[in-house]
Parts: structure tokens; sequence; C-alpha cells
């Protein structure tokens, strides 16, 4: 089922929420049964059943991608990679979580590689960083991409642990559940470094006199 | 805004609600994979079959007449065979 049908079903259910969910476990129900065929296929040879799973999820993952870099075309390149990826190491997903959340690991992987193999180009970062900083008032001054490049140059001046757990927390919304299951940590060591890195992000913000009264 | 930490709050609720870029690989997926499939060996390895076949036949059928030509008796026994009456 494509997203424009489960929007048609939301928007025509007859005033009931029960109606709605139910919709939405059917999708998602429909979801993982499309997704077990295609996987099979896959593993079988079929290269169109995995240019399926890559159409289903591509748009998901590529927003969560676009966390990692704010360049277009590193970011598709990411995405690729995240799959070819995922082709490789399919063998091993065991279909005990949905589809989704085992890609959202592979990108994690994939992304948090992505940082640390990258030489920084501090002198480029420091321009854009301080440009950003100058704009960033208030939060309500900036639209959704401005604030998503100023808090992108924020995070990216921290250490690539430092920054992927900030980055989960604060750009994705996950709790210190999800973080542990999409990073690969445990909770308790995803604990300790979420509150070193926001004390490092913090006094990062004094120092550039962000958010003093 | 006197607290960094707010800021930051308010500042990824604002960056939440970007529209990041939409991409369509799929195709370029399974082309790459395609790619890093390995390709058949048949050809190449007929090739090398057929070398070894045709060396193996060659070595058998020079052998003997290695064999002949180091030899240092096999001229009396031309001789000897020839002066035969």
């Amino acid at each position: 089922m494509k997203p424009s049908s489960r929007l048609y079903a939301i928007v025509t259910a007859d005033g009931a929420w029960a109606n709605v969910s139910e919709s939405r476990i059917d999708l998602e129900q429909t979801d993982s049964e499309a997704d077990r065929q295609d996987i099979a296929g896959s593993l079988a040879g079929d290269g169109e059943a995995y240019a399926r799973l890559v159409q289903r999820y591509q748009d998901r993952v590529a927003a969560q991608m676009w966390r990692f870099t704010r360049d277009p075309v590193v970011h598709e390149q990411l995405v690729q990679d995240l799959f070819v990826e995922a082709f490789m190491s399919l063998k091993g997903f065991r279909g005990r979580a949905p589809f989704l959340h085992w890609l959202r690991r592979v990108a994690t992987r994939v992304g948090y590689r992505y940082w640390k193999s990258r030489a920084l180009d501090r002198e480029r970062e420091e321009v854009l960083t301080e440009a950003a900083l100058n704009r960033a008032a208030v939060p309500e001054d900036l639209t959704p991409s401005e604030a998503a490049e100023l808090l992108f140059r924020l995070l990216e001046k921290l250490p690539p642990s430092d920054r992927l757990v900030l980055t989960l927390f604060y750009f994705e919304d996950c709790d210190l559940g999800e973080i542990s299951a999409r990073a690969g940590w445990t909770r308790t060591l995803v604990k300790v470094r979420l509150h070193r890195a926001r004390k490092k992000l913090k006094a990062l913000l004094d120092e550039a006199g962000i958010g003093r009264a | 805004m006197a607290d960094p930490l707010k800021f930051l709050d308010e500042l990824s609720a604002r960056a939440r609600r970007e529209a990041p870029p939409r991409v369509d690989i799929s195709r370029r997926v399974v082309l790459k994979l395609q790619g890093e499939v390995p390709t058949p060996v048949w050809p190449m390895a007929l090739i090398a079959t057929s070398a070894a076949v045709g060396a193996a036949v060659v070595v058998s059928l020079s052998i003997p007449l290695i064999e002949l030509l180091t030899d240092p008796l096999s001229v009396f026994f031309v001789m000897a065979v020839n002066s035969l009456p």
C-alpha cells in the first residue's frame, strides 16, 4: 500500500480513531508481509524484489541520512551505500523487529563510519559556524532548514561519538532505548555519553554566547 | 533565552521540521549490486582448460623425441641397424 492510500484511509475514515489505528495496523502488516516476500526474493537473487524494498524505504532512511551530511551529492551517495551494505548484510536480518528498525541501525553505522573516515575541513566549518551563529538570535527567527543547518554545524564540532548520540537525541528525537538500538551501544554507555556530550555542547554554546540572557 | 540547553531544545524542535531532500536510488542500487556480483568465469575457464590440454598433448609427444635426441647410444644403434646386410 502506498503512502497516498494511507492518507486516504485516514481522511475518509468516518471520524473513528479506531478505524485509523486499524488502517495503520493493516498497513504495517501489509508492509511486513511485502517486506518478507521481497527479502526472500532478494536473497534468492531477484533484483526487482530488492528494488521494491529500496523504493519502499528510501525516503524514510534518506531523512535519517540527512543528519550525517548537508551535501546533497554526499547524501545521495550515503543512501546508496546504506542500501548496498544492507543488501550485503540481508542474510543477518532475522525478522524479529520491523525491517525499518534494522535499516535504521545500518544507516547509523554507515553515517557514523562516514563521519569517522572523513577528513575534517576545519576552516570551512569555522566559517559556516560563525555565519550561522551570527544569525541565530532566537530559534523562532530561523526557518527549519536554517535551524537544522545551525544544529548540524554545532554538532559537527564534537567528536563522532558525542556527535552521534546528540544527533540521535536532538535531530531524531530518540530516547535512550532507541539510541542504544540504533548505535549498538548499551543503555548505560548511551546515558553516560549523552550526559557528557550535552555538557560539551553547552560549553560550546556558552563560548559562542548563544542562549545567554 | 537564559539556558543554552533550552535553546537547543527549541532549535532541534524547529530543525526536525525541515523537509529532507528526497532521493530515488533504487535503480542505481540494483545496478551497483549487479556490478559487484562476480562475472561468470566460463570463458576464461574454457580457454585455460584448452591451453592445459594442448600443453599436455605437446609434452607427451615431445618426450620420446627428446629422449631420442639426448640418448648418446642411439647413434650406435642407428649405425648398427644400417650396417646390417
